[in-house]
């Protein structure tokens, strides 16, 4: 698979939020793809743990608090030092938050726009640095949802993030093409992370199903996204810019 | 009825009136919350989160559906507060 443009070989690949869920998912798959995986999360054995599920020794357990933006680039610049270049990106790291809108305040806006948002939009910053960018471009991919484009009572503040990546994406694709760098988003439907476990926990078993409906392949896997990451990744991509996939089993369809 | 029970069943009345955006007066103990007109899942969302921050109490989902009252949600509290 060394020559085939699907392959991540000789790649260097950032994945924030890459210690659980979709993030895990695109940091293994991304090691099966033949890429060094720089790892960023908050927990630094979370992220051993994911790495022992990648082949692979050369990869980088990034511990980072992607919200403490003061000392962030700081921070990241020196956990890449080591690498010449950072041939991808993948902003999973995020949060969820199921809640009335008149039970939101600044504060959870702030808390979901923080990590959501803003932390995504400056690694993209960092990572899209004429220094970092290898001769044959970059490729950065940020996790939206299909909350961006669909409504669900109790999500404004979580769409409202999904929604503001999927504009900024295109914007940066623009602005980003000259130095080869791709700009993309996917769109996951529900998938079964620990994370949406943890939600449909607190819900009835009326809601739990409300919540599977429309979904004409079932619930999504984490490897699904990952899989669609990879592809936006690699040199299989080349013409794709400013873009949004949906990996949603159909939701978005209807 | 202790006290302590008679000040959590006055926030919860205070949640209640919060996140179903109802006047003072218009919420009682002993009213059965689910019959209200506002009720609905992203309310029982909204008062979980609520007993959670506030009380540090998590409510599992099957216990939820067998309190009826505000009186019920402030002993369950109680109960599971140790208190």
């Amino acid at each position: 698979m060394e020559n085939h443009s699907f392959s991540l070989k000789n790649k260097n690949i950032v994945i924030t939020g890459a210690s659980s869920g979709i993030g895990r998912q695109c940091a293994v798959e991304c090691a099966f793809g033949g890429a060094r995986v720089i790892l960023i999360a908050r927990n630094r054995q979370n992220l051993i743990a994911a790495m022992d599920d990648m082949p692979g020794d050369r990869h980088i357990a990034l511990p980072v608090d992607l919200t403490e933006f003061d000392g962030l680039a700081a921070s990241i610049r020196e956990g890449i030092a080591g690498i010449e270049k950072v041939h991808g990106l993948v902003h999973a790291a995020g949060l969820q938050m199921t809640c009335a809108l008149n039970q939101m305040n600044i504060d959870r806006y702030r808390s979901l726009f923080d990590i959501n948002v803003f932390a995504g939009l400056e690694i993209a910053r960092i990572v899209t640095h004429r220094k970092f960018i290898p001769q044959d471009g970059s490729s950065l991919v940020f996790i939206s949802s299909t909350m961006a484009a669909a409504g669900r009572p109790g999500l404004t503040g979580y769409s409202a993030t999904k929604g503001a990546l999927l504009s900024a994406a295109r914007s940066m694709a623009m602005e980003l093409a000259s130095k080869k760098v791709r700009v993309n988003c996917v769109s996951p439907g529900l998938i079964m992370t620990q994370m949406m476990q943890d939600v449909f926990s607190t819900l009835t078993p009326e809601q739990v199903s409300q919540r599977r409906q429309g979904y004409a392949l079932g619930l999504g896997r984490p490897r699904d996204i990952a899989d669609a990451c990879v592809f936006l990744l690699s040199d299989a991509a080349r013409w794709i810019t400013g873009a949004n996939i949906p990996v949603d089993g159909g939701y978005t369809a209807q | 009825m202790p006290q302590k029970e008679h000040l959590m069943i006055d926030r919860l009345i205070e949640f209640f009136e919060e996140i179903l955006e109802k006047d003072p007066g218009q919420i009682k103990p002993y009213d059965k919350f689910r019959e209200y007109e506002e009720w609905d899942s992203l309310a029982y969302i909204s008062l979980v989160t609520k007993i959670d921050e506030q009380f540090d109490v998590t409510v599992r989902q099957d216990d939820f559906q067998s309190l009826a009252t505000i009186d019920d949600i402030a002993r369950y509290i109680a109960k599971s507060r140790g208190s």
